[in-house]
């Protein structure tokens, strides 16, 4: 059997067999297959659409609580029991709102941008695999399709930013893809060095090539997460796809207290709430992707747990990743524009980049001599060791090349006199 | 059949897009308009079975090449203002567009191009069975076909898939241009480290 058939066309003979008897009993044969088609792509993008929309629904009331028992509140508790229909609430409220369009705003530009923001940060989820056989469409070149859809996505912003004719909005689009596409490359310089070792840039085989569960036929190198073989890229991926989404540290592009709420300050009820939808569905997407590439996707840690089915295991990978980015929201102050470019280009990108180099370096060298893995898990953390040594070195020179040009108070000239 | 409907709608967005490009008289929606145009062509690459290529059209000219653009516009005076597109060079420049159009369609139907000769790779990889019409002689002129002898000295030829195929030609006859290329594209990021450092 081609190994490619076991694991990669969407899921469900089962289902495929029951449309195919019930179809051919009243449709022509030769249009059997097509419906058949049709209907099993549109019941897999129903799922997955609906999967993902709940679990935006509550990673919005989770944030809620988690971030009020950080800063010492209860969070939403009105709403059902633990305020668990506070999501539903708040979405006939955002619903019923009022439609406000700026009379300068160019209208199909303006209303273009809120609409076309939530289709790539749902398109990605059809590249995810959450189990053996469980993904919308494997395709040969998944990893490029995830981060290239997810790369359009700044272009709604500008649109919005633009639209509302607004100069608030204008700096915060600006912001926002100065940022997005800065931090662009430090991540995918930081995946390049899992995708160099796994061989492949398909997600379900970056997935099995890290973890106890194989088949035949597949590339199984290394056999564990790459989070233990690529430390500091998982650091500087974590880095990055916080500022990607724009979640504090990195919310320098709707920073409420310097512009208003940037890029969509003049959108209203349910236009607003494809901004926010969006923004759920990129963090959401994020956790996933980190996931995949770093913690083994729905692989069990050891081959013992594989009694529990994968995407219990993916579920609960990806929750951690979104519990991760919840917390630094509730406990990290937001950094200025400045520094946030330069932690990009100052330490990011030089540290990914010789990331890349060292990868492909231990990776081929131990490839070449037919290295045991206790070998190869000891070149990766040499050579991690020796990144973040320079990593150190160039956040400390960054730091002290800082402090004599940081913000200064000048002392008060108002004398006693003139009080 | 399904094959052509997708390339004329392919093709009409590229084209209708392309003249919203030169149509709009706002700068900004001109932008917006190229950006769709781009879409179009990497769905064109889609069709052709390049899913590297389109992906890449994706990343490079929808995620970031247009993004300059955009940055540009947004960058000059008067971006909320609304133009015309001609000027008194209008002619001029209708002519050169066209004259150079003519060339490229020129080119592009007097070309040999391999896919005429026959040479076309399969779309997916996989391994080449030889019999009467397929010989070891024909399988070795398949482009980027991987050849490999086991111990028993018995041939097999691979056709790599798409993505793998263009890795292999980058690492192996086309390997100085793609040497230059990163050279250059490193270069330019660490100037721009440079320069973010002053």
């Amino acid at each position: 059997m081609n190994p490619d058939q076991s694991f990669s066309p969407v899921v469900a003979t089962e289902l495929r067999e029951l449309l195919t008897n019930a179809l051919s009993s009243f449709l022509p044969t030769s249009l059997v297959d097509p419906v058949v088609n049709v209907t099993i792509w549109l019941v897999v993008a129903v799922v997955v659409l609906v999967v993902v929309l709940f679990s935006m629904l509550y990673a919005t009331w989770l944030e809620r609580k988690i971030v009020g028992r950080i800063q010492d509140r209860y969070g939403a508790n009105r709403v059902g029991p633990f305020g668990l229909l506070q999501p539903f609430a708040d979405m006939i409220k955002i619903l019923i709102k009022e439609d406000v369009t700026p009379t300068q705003a160019h209208r199909w530009v303006y209303n273009l941008g809120s609409m076309l923001i939530v289709p790539p940060a749902l398109i990605v989820f059809s590249v995810v695999p959450v189990g053996m056989g469980l993904i919308p469409a494997d395709l040969s070149v998944g990893v490029l399709f995830f981060m290239a859809v997810g790369a359009t996505a700044v272009i709604p912003i500008f649109m919005a930013g633009w639209g509302s004719r607004n100069k608030y909005t204008v700096i915060g689009s600006m912001r926002a893809v100065a940022q997005i596409v800065s931090y662009e490359i430090p991540q995918v310089l930081a995946i390049v060095g899992v995708l160099v070792l796994a061989g492949t840039l398909s997600m379900q085989r970056v997935v099995l090539s890290q973890g106890p569960i194989h088949v035949e036929g597949v590339p199984d190198f290394p056999g564990v997460w790459f989070v233990f073989l690529q430390p500091i890229a998982f650091v500087i991926f974590l880095i990055a796809t916080a500022a990607e989404i724009e979640r504090t540290p990195f919310d320098v592009p709707e920073a409420e207290s310097e512009i208003i709420a940037g890029y969509h300050t003049e959108y209203a009820g349910i236009k607003f709430g494809m901004f926010y939808l969006a923004i759920y569905f990129l963090t959401i997407a994020a956790a996933a992707f980190g996931t995949v590439m770093f913690l083994g996707g729905w692989q069990p840690p050891i081959s013992q747990l594989s009694f529990i089915p994968g995407w219990i295991w993916f579920f609960g990978k990806a929750l951690l990743f979104i519990l991760l980015f919840m917390w630094l929201r509730g406990t990290l102050p937001r950094l200025r524009v400045d520094q946030m470019m330069e932690m990009c280009w100052k330490v990011l990108v030089p540290v990914g980049l010789a990331n890349v180099f060292t990868t492909a370096l231990v990776g081929k060298l131990t490839y070449e001599i037919d290295a045991s893995p206790a070998m190869v898990f000891f070149g990766f953390a040499l050579t991690n060791v020796l990144l973040l040594a320079v990593a150190v070195w160039l956040v400390s020179r960054w730091r002290s090349k800082r402090s004599n040009q940081g913000l200064r108070f000048e002392e008060p000239v108002v004398t006693e006199s003139a009080v | 059949m399904i094959q052509q409907v997708a390339f004329l709608v392919l093709s009409a967005l590229m084209l209708g897009a392309a003249f919203g490009v030169v149509a709009a008289r706002t700068v900004f929606v001109s932008a917006l308009w190229l950006i769709t145009s781009f879409l179009g062509v990497a769905g064109l690459f889609v069709l052709l079975g390049a899913g590297f290529l389109a992906m890449i059209q994706l990343f490079v000219y929808v995620g970031a090449i247009s993004i300059l653009i955009l940055f540009v516009i947004m960058l000059t005076h008067d971006v909320m203002g609304r133009h015309k597109q001609r000027n008194r060079q209008w002619a001029l420049g209708a002519i050169v567009a066209f004259g150079l159009f003519a060339v490229m369609a020129v080119l592009g139907y007097t070309t040999e191009w391999p896919v005429q000769q026959g040479a076309v790779p399969p779309a997916s990889g996989g391994t080449v069975v030889l019999n009467a019409e397929m010989t070891a002689a024909d399988a070795g002129r398949i482009p980027n076909v991987v050849v490999t002898e086991n111990e028993e000295g018995t041939v097999s030829y691979r056709v790599p898939g798409p993505t793998e195929a263009l890795g292999r030609s980058f690492v192996t006859e086309n390997l100085l241009p793609f040497e230059a290329i990163g050279a250059l594209l490193l270069v330019a990021l660490v100037g721009a480290i440079v320069i973010a450092r002053e």
